[in-house]
């Protein structure tokens, strides 16, 4: 992935942690996503991505909230932490 | 003295109140149970429960139904009930609420909760930093609950009302999130959530919130580690669907004997009974058949399956088992058009469809909504017809396969059709909660109340229309619909007399089977019959439920696609079927 390139949600790997930079409020969802929680400046974990284009599952706090993938593509996120490559909470 | 319950979705605000008042408010383990106001009085004090919510200022039906509250009244005290697990998150409706400067009180939820993750909260600063009482709760002697009843008790000044500049910035918020209404997501609508709200919630949060990394896990969170992933949990999850199913058949099918011989000596002295007391004649005849067997039908086919299905339902409800359904299956209800949590609602269907309809408002918009309730209506087998539909399929050794993949085929075809017509975006977001041990005593509660309908409702409508209909056979009546015999088996390869129960599907869902039983059918006729039946229209208190929430002509649209998908999954099956 180049630097220059936006990272988001979907660029995790499950068991990452990473903090939301911006949200694309033009997406549908993603007010509600803010009022939950997930707006810019949280950190969050990745628990489970679904197949096929299924719904991310991310732990904020000792929140569970699943979004589905075009949500996920809106969270756009700076800082990264490489995590496990099986979770284990 | 009244009191107004806030907070956000799932942290027990109604738990809390059945708590406080005894009352029985439904109360389950997703968020968006509640949906609407309700309130509770008790010794001259007023609960109001309200839909859990984010923020004062979101825009989801939910925040402008607790801002319309607040805004039309005065003289309130605010209970705001925060999950103590999720401080950091709640504590932003918190600063909101309490800035509207109203008494207000913060009740810490869940700490027992909260302590199992090694949370510990200094509930003497938080009050300091909120500048308002903070009772934690269960705190196991009872006293704090006390002592919110007598916070609520306190005799209030009539007219203290909100600060009027919050009062403005609500009614603006109000008067600009009416476009939701319409289907679309507005794009011009941004969130009015203040960020420096946030801030401050994150800052008073890291002030007295202490989490110890969690020495090791209780078994719950292993169960929950493995639901949630991705491939095993949703395997996992449609294993225990199937389980739970085919343990409902199973002992419905092993009840059946014993039930039937239990009440088989009541109804013969009935049959006696109506015999001797009656003159003899048709009325004699009608009545002495149709009254024992309207009152033992429903005992040894519906009981039976109401009971199981109900328990299985408030399991999956209260566990908090039944929202990690709707992720897991989010792929397939994105295919109808719908966003994932509409598997609530379907599954509550399965219960009952009149409470299911009303769950449909956890979904996000109007037009997920009514793709709900019209497969709902259409499609979804309710616990007492599936009780019926089993008794048919047995008797007859109907194409059970063919009847549940013909359900499934419209169910996917109907929905997709339908999302097309309504071309929006959908999304999805949705907090999953922790998995719990169910408080027995709630689901308990939810049983009897799901099963409660059986004797005010099925019972009573069962053997009124069986009344009606040994009166039509015995009248002869039916042999006049022998005229469309041609027609029937021209068109569905099935019986006029079949076709007839076909049609009583109108008045009653679940009674139309029984007519089946009274025939004989081979199994290809019971199959292309038992299938239209449940491919049709929705029951008298379904039907009243949708007027009321959606209006007479969505009713007509859902009643009118029933009629029809019923017509031509008939054609379609007798085509098709060997």
């Amino acid at each position: 992935m180049g630097v220059d390139e936006l990272k988001t949600m979907k660029n995790l790997k499950i068991g990452d942690k990473a903090r939301i930079a911006s949200i694309d409020t033009g997406v549908a969802g993603s007010q509600q996503l803010m009022e939950m929680g997930l707006s810019p400046g949280s950190e969050f974990q990745l628990v489970a991505r679904y197949p096929l284009r299924g719904p991310f599952l991310v732990k904020l706090g000792n929140n569970r909230i699943a979004v589905d993938y075009n949500l996920a593509q809106a969270v756009v996120i700076d800082e990264l932490n490489e995590g496990p490559d099986v979770l284990d909470s | 003295m009244r009191a107004i319950f806030i907070g956000n979705p799932n942290v027990g605000k109604s738990a809390l109140i059945n708590q406080l008042t005894g009352s029985r408010l439904l109360v389950a383990n997703y968020p968006g149970t509640s949906h609407k106001i309700s309130f509770v009085n008790k010794d001259d004090s007023y609960f109001y429960d309200t839909p859990g919510i984010y923020s004062l200022h979101g825009l989801g039906d939910s925040a402008g139904i607790v801002r319309d509250l607040l805004l039309d009244n005065t003289g309130f005290r605010i209970v705001n009930v925060v999950d103590a697990a999720n401080l950091e998150r709640n504590l932003v409706l918190t600063l909101e609420v309490l800035a509207l400067g109203l008494p207000a009180v913060v009740v810490l939820n869940q700490m027992d909760i909260a302590a199992n993750l090694s949370i510990e909260i200094d509930v003497e600063i938080l009050a300091r930093e909120l500048g308002c009482p903070v009772i934690g709760l269960p705190d196991g002697e009872g006293r704090g609950l006390d002592r919110l009843m007598q916070w609520i008790k306190q005799p209030l000044d009539s007219d203290i009302g909100i600060d009027p500049l919050q009062l403005e910035k609500l009614s603006k918020d109000s008067a600009s999130s009416q476009c939701q209404h319409c289907a679309q997501a507005c794009q011009h609508n941004v969130i009015t959530i203040d960020r420096e709200t946030i801030e401050r919630a994150r800052t008073i949060a890291a002030r007295v919130v202490r989490q110890q990394p969690a020495v090791r896990r209780t078994y719950l969170e292993t169960v929950q580690g493995w639901l949630d992933r991705p491939v095993i949990g949703t395997v996992l999850l449609l294993a225990l669907a199937y389980g739970l199913f085919t343990v409902m058949v199973t002992l419905v099918h092993y009840l059946e004997e014993p039930i039937s011989s239990a009440v088989q000596p009541f109804s013969n002295i009935l049959t006696a009974l109506i015999q001797e007391l009656l003159p003899p004649g048709m009325v004699n005849q009608v009545l002495s058949q149709a009254v024992p067997e309207g009152l033992v039908i429903p005992f040894t086919i519906i009981m039976p399956a109401m009971i199981i299905v109900s328990v299985f339902i408030s399991l999956l409800e209260d566990t908090g088992l039944l929202p990690r359904y709707s992720v897991a299956l989010e792929r397939v209800t994105s295919f109808i058009g719908v966003s994932g949590q509409a598997i609530i609602p379907l599954t509550l269907g399965f219960g009952c469809r009149t409470p299911a309809i009303m769950a449909t408002s956890l979904l996000p918009n109007a037009a997920e909504r009514f793709i709900i309730a019209t497969l709902l209506s259409i499609v979804v087998p309710c616990a007492a017809s599936l009780g019926v539909m089993a008794a048919v399929i047995a008797k007859f050794h109907a194409y059970i396969w063919v009847v549940a993949a013909t359900m499934l085929a419209v169910m996917l075809l109907l929905g997709f059709g339908l999302s097309r017509m309504m071309p929006r975006e959908e999304a999805f977001v949705y907090e999953l909660p922790p998995l719990r041990i169910p408080a027995w005593k709630n689901t308990w509660q939810k049983v009897i109340s799901r099963t409660g309908g059986f004797f005010t409702e099925v019972l009573p409508l069962l053997l009124l229309m069986n009344i009606v209909l040994r009166a039509l056979m015995e009248t002869g009546v039916l042999e006049w619909f022998k005229g469309l015999q041609g027609f029937s088996q021209f068109f569905f390869g099935i019986p006029a007399e079949a076709l007839v129960a076909v049609l009583i599907t109108i008045f009653q869902r679940y009674l139309a089977p029984l007519v089946l039983l009274n025939l004989s059918l081979s199994p290809r006729e019971a199959t292309i019959a038992i299938t239209m039946i449940a491919l049709s229209l929705p029951c008298l208190p379904v039907m009243t439920m949708i007027v009321k929430e959606m209006g007479a002509k969505r009713l007509a649209f859902i009643l009118a696609m029933g009629a029809i998908s019923s017509f031509l999954v008939g054609v379609a099956l007798n085509l098709i079927l060997p």
